[in-house]
């Protein structure tokens, strides 16, 4: 089953690859299996793999992780994951019980930066292999009220930091894995400028839509995987798409036309 | 050689039966109902406890208001802890004004009792009675209705609630007046969040602290919360909120507190109704990031006002249900009911979801070709030379 995802992704060896920057976009709720797949295959990997959300709480991770027979639970036991619940840092900054400054709000992302930098400095040293950072929902930032100017410096620092300063000190050529998923709306013009940004400073994105036609129950939607060209490892620029369904554990891909409901 | 696997024995919990509650047929999640068992059905057996239920309000807003009538009523009736908040209308109307309960307990008790006693007057020769035809469930066993805590009520539009019933219930009541009050007791607010929204947060959070319905809290009997918001989001709960202030009418209060109320609800054995105006907001992106941050969106498209009232097509309904999104909790893909295809129908005593269909084609063209669309014009070629002829069929 983890097949599926990580063969359409061009991932033959290994799950995620070394030093890759993969952006999930979704037009819909319907991205999200490609993130639970890509972290559950990490976690099988024995990689180090460090996951911030903003929209859900640990549970619901465990639980969908289950369903592809592995266990976030046990991983954070052993230390090779470290969940942040960024939804309830999020509350507690915008709504705190007692009064706070002002500039709380203000600092949110740079405090939040430093603190996924250091667990994964810890990550990095208790568990072997490459570290991996999974973001569940980077356009949350944007419903809070930051402006999109700061949301990509977030990034962009955020990816200098996990490239250069990070690994500076590992002899390793090869570096952090970075998997971000993001929403957009093409009526929501900032989510779908930053959706874009994200695409330019990526090594990897998929683009995950509904069908134009509207909800079918044997065609969940159609994914569209585009590879970059990058000066460390050079590749074809190339771009696949296919059509996925749903199940219970996983994800079906076929080309376009061929569902096997219609043949 | 130590295998690490994921597998682990699944130890049968405790099972802590709230009144009013079942646990989904699909992923196990702990339910309640709408108040609605039509609308139950299409969300796969109910509202998932911890989740937000938001409900796009209709141009008229009459019918987003209903459902959160039938939200309270359900609470009060399974005996549920209730808040209700509210900035355009007085909560406290609105209790008054609850749906009453299609009560069908008393009249199964005295049908049962009628059995009893039947029963008892036949006496040891019922007993005796061989069954000649049907032998085979001569020894089944006689069928009892089980007493079962009812999951979902049916309720009379026509009939209010009595009134020591709703006060009974200790309905939290939040009204524009205390917002306004809490707003001013703030002495020097950070102006990023509006105070209102900010209000409403606070007293769900005290409300889930002093009612102990975290899931943290271990011990005792565990109750649901039942949180009904009216018009979140219209003009009277004041925007305001930017963290730049570039005068953009993009609601970010509004979305700051739906991701802290999914972030308070997802501890507590809670469920939140929300009603929101979208269609006053001046920008679409903001519409689906409203959406984006709840569970389960609703849209209600009323025919009130609009052409597709005339539609014979529609003539049966009262508006369109549209499902924007389902909720995706601890799996991988949300369960869709058969069909998207929705409408919702009002009548003089209830309120239900139905799958939309189009009226029989044959009943309304058989009877068009039947009236005669210029009789007077027709020569009369019958027996009868009257010129008032009632029927075809008269001579």
């Amino acid at each position: 089953m983890f097949s599926s995802v990580n063969s359409f992704l061009g991932f033959d060896r290994g799950c995620i690859g070394n030093r890759e920057c993969l952006i999930i976009g979704q037009n819909e709720e319907n991205g999200n299996f490609v993130l639970h797949q890509v972290l559950s295959a990490a976690v099988k990997e024995k990689r180090p793999v460090c996951l911030v959300s903003f929209v859900q709480k640990f549970h619901h991770y465990n639980a969908v992780s289950l369903k592809t027979g592995v266990s976030l639970q046990s991983a954070t036991e052993a230390k090779q994951l470290q969940f942040i619940d960024g939804l309830e840092e999020l509350v507690h900054t915008f709504f705190p019980e007692t009064y706070q400054p002002v500039t709380n709000q203000e600092n949110f992302l740079d405090r939040m930066k430093e603190k996924l930098l250091k667990s994964l400095c810890c990550l990095k040293e208790q568990a072997h292999g490459q570290p991996v950072l999974v973001i569940d929902d980077i356009s949350v930032f944007l419903s809070m009220g930051y402006h999109l100017d700061e949301v990509m410096m977030f990034f962009k620092a955020l990816q200098e930091a996990l490239w250069f300063s990070l690994d500076a000190s590992s002899s390793t050529q090869n570096g952090t894995t970075l998997v971000v998923l993001t929403s957009y709306d093409q009526h929501d013009r900032d989510t779908w400028s930053l959706w874009k940004f994200l695409t330019a400073l990526s090594s990897l994105d998929v683009n995950v839509t509904g069908l134009q036609t509207g909800y079918c129950k044997d065609v969940h939607g159609q994914a569209c995987v585009t590879w970059r060209d990058s000066m460390d490892a050079p590749r074809q620029h190339a771009t696949k798409t296919l059509q996925f369904k749903l199940m219970e554990n996983g994800a079906e891909f076929f080309a376009a036309g061929t569902s096997s409901a219609v043949l | 050689m130590a295998v690490s696997t994921s597998f682990n024995k699944r130890v049968k919990a405790k099972i802590r039966h709230i009144p009013g509650t079942k646990p989904s047929l699909y992923n196990n999640q702990l339910l309640v109902s709408t108040g609605i068992p039509s609308l139950d059905a299409v969300l796969g057996g109910g509202l998932a406890v911890g989740t937000v239920l938001l409900v796009e309000e209709d141009l008229h807003a009459t019918y987003a208001q209903l459902m959160v009538k039938y939200f309270l009523a359900e609470g009060v009736v399974s005996g549920h802890a209730l808040s209700a908040a509210s900035a355009d209308i007085d909560p406290d109307q609105l209790i008054q004004d609850l749906p009453a309960p299609i009560d069908d307990v008393p009249s199964r008790a005295t049908t049962t009792s009628t059995e009893q006693t039947e029963a008892a007057s036949q006496g040891s020769g019922d007993a005796d009675n061989k069954m000649s035809i049907a032998w085979r469930y001569q020894n089944q066993p006689k069928v009892q209705p089980a007493p079962t805590a009812q999951f979902g009520h049916y309720y009379n539009l026509t009939k209010r609630m009595e009134a020591e019933k709703v006060n009974g219930a200790g309905i939290d009541c939040l009204s524009f007046t205390d917002l306004l009050a809490y707003e001013r007791e703030q002495p020097s607010s950070p102006p990023y969040t509006s105070c209102r929204y900010k209000c409403v947060l606070h007293k769900i959070r005290k409300r889930i602290e002093d009612g102990k319905f975290s899931t943290a809290v271990k011990s005792g009997q565990h109750n649901i919360l039942r949180i009904a918001i009216h018009s979140l989001g219209s003009p009277l709960w004041g925007d305001g909120g930017s963290l730049h202030n570039h005068g953009e009418d993009n609601q970010v209060s509004l979305l700051q507190f739906l991701l802290a109320l999914r972030a308070t609800l997802r501890t507590a054995f809670s469920v939140c109704l929300l009603t929101v105006p979208s269609h006053l907001f001046q920008d679409a992106g903001t519409v689906k990031r409203v959406e984006r941050l709840c569970d389960t969106v609703l849209r209600l498209e009323s025919f009130a006002g609009s052409g597709k009232a005339k539609n014979p097509a529609f003539r049966d309904y009262t508006g369109l249900l549209h499902l924007i999104k389902l909720p995706c909790l601890n799996e991988f893909v949300s369960r869709m009911p058969e069909t998207l295809d929705l409408a919702f129908r009002v009548r003089r005593k209830k309120f239900t979801i139905e799958k939309l269909h189009l009226p029989p084609e044959l009943s309304d063209t058989a009877s068009r070709e039947q009236d005669d669309p210029v009789p007077s014009l027709r020569p009369s070629l019958g027996c009868s030379s009257s010129a008032t002829r009632s029927s075809k069929l008269d001579f």
